[in-house]
């Protein structure tokens, strides 16, 4: 078990809510869960609507998805202080991967309700919040564009120059 | 040159603004137009403004430390560019080129930073366009990662695989 104070200390080290102050941060935990899972025990599945921010408080947790059926591609093992779930907290879509306690874990889960309520009570800590989703969401954004020209550029290592392929991150209008 | 209220209506983060807020923003955008071929936005570039596509078409490249060029996005009217730098305060992670004759609006770096700290309904409305455009791309993005990771070098190219389109003349 975590008691207040080091769960305080814990959200407080998170990015996410590095901005807020005590009171708003003591508001802001009594609206959202804290939950323990068991090694191995599915904390959410590729494909469920999620519509949630998930914090890993502690332990670790591991990424899977199925890109096609009978292909499982293990994404990632993230650890204490890592966030999922920041797209579903603004707008809910079926997970892309599947979640698993890697150990057991303990999570902090924020609901999209939630973070609305905030936003239409002009609750002081919701643009915080959202300024520093926008922030971890950038973050992902500059991360991912790299791993595409890293690919882009592995794949014209291995092939002599041929035809260009234009990478489209939207669909042409 | 503020922008004209009429060019705003195009915009999504205009729809369900109070006439005030309206004219608040319009104060704070500069028309620009652009011909085809031109450099609004160059990968490397400290300068942080954000651009609402009004008309026309832009491309997003991205150059290697090789010099080769790819092209990660092709964005039309609605969309917006150039908001990494705005959020983040780092340099340019690509260049934005005009691919056809368009208009823009351009948000300037130093209004748009009171947009992304101000708690008033036009700015949280503008923080949320913000996310939800970059989470559109980036769900798009993953999707196709996942799907270019998971093939064999040769099929890289595949466009049917991987929506290639071909190089924009």
């Amino acid at each position: 078990m975590i008691d207040t104070e080091v769960l305080h200390a814990k959200v407080r080290a998170i990015g996410l809510f590095s901005s807020l102050t005590d009171p708003e941060l003591r508001d802001l935990l009594l609206r959202c869960q804290i939950a323990l899972y068991l090694k191995d025990k599915v904390i959410f599945r590729e494909g469920a609507l999620g519509d949630s921010l998930m914090v890993v408080l502690q332990g670790s947790v591991s990424l899977r998805c199925s890109p096609e059926p009978g292909v499982n591609v293990e994404l990632a093992t993230v650890e204490e202080g890592a966030v999922l779930g920041e797209m579903a907290i603004i707008d809910p879509a079926p997970r892309a991967a599947t979640a698993v306690a890697a150990t057991n874990a303990v999570l902090l889960m924020m609901a999209k309700d939630t973070l609305d309520h905030l936003i239409s009570s002009e609750h002081p800590a919701a643009q915080k919040i959202l300024r520093q989703v926008l922030v971890l969401l950038a973050a992902r954004f500059r991360a991912t564009e790299d791993r595409i020209g890293e690919l882009f550029a592995s794949r014209l290592e291995h092939r002599a120059p041929g035809p260009q392929a234009a990478w489209r991150l939207a669909p042409a209008e | 040159m503020a922008i004209e209220l009429l060019y705003l209506k195009a915009l999504p983060l205009v729809r369900g603004l109070s006439a005030a807020e309206q004219r608040t923003l319009a104060d704070r955008l500069d028309l620009v137009q652009v011909e085809a071929g031109h450099v609004i936005i160059a990968q490397g570039e400290a300068e942080a403004g954000l651009y609402f596509i009004l008309n026309g078409t832009l491309q997003v490249v991205r150059t290697l430390p090789t010099g080769q060029e790819f092209t990660l996005a092709r964005f039309g009217k609605g969309h917006i560019v150039g908001y990494l730098s705005m959020i983040d305060g780092r340099p340019r992670s690509a260049t934005v080129r005009a691919l056809t004759a368009s208009t823009l609006a351009c948000l300037p770096a130093a209004h748009g930073a009171d947009l992304l700290a101000s708690s008033d309904p036009l700015g949280i409305r503008f923080q949320r366009l913000l996310a939800r455009e970059m989470i559109r791309s980036l769900r798009i993005a993953n999707q196709r990662f996942t799907r270019a990771a998971s093939l064999p070098p040769d099929e890289f190219y595949t466009p049917e695989n991987l929506t290639a389109a071909p190089e924009e003349g």
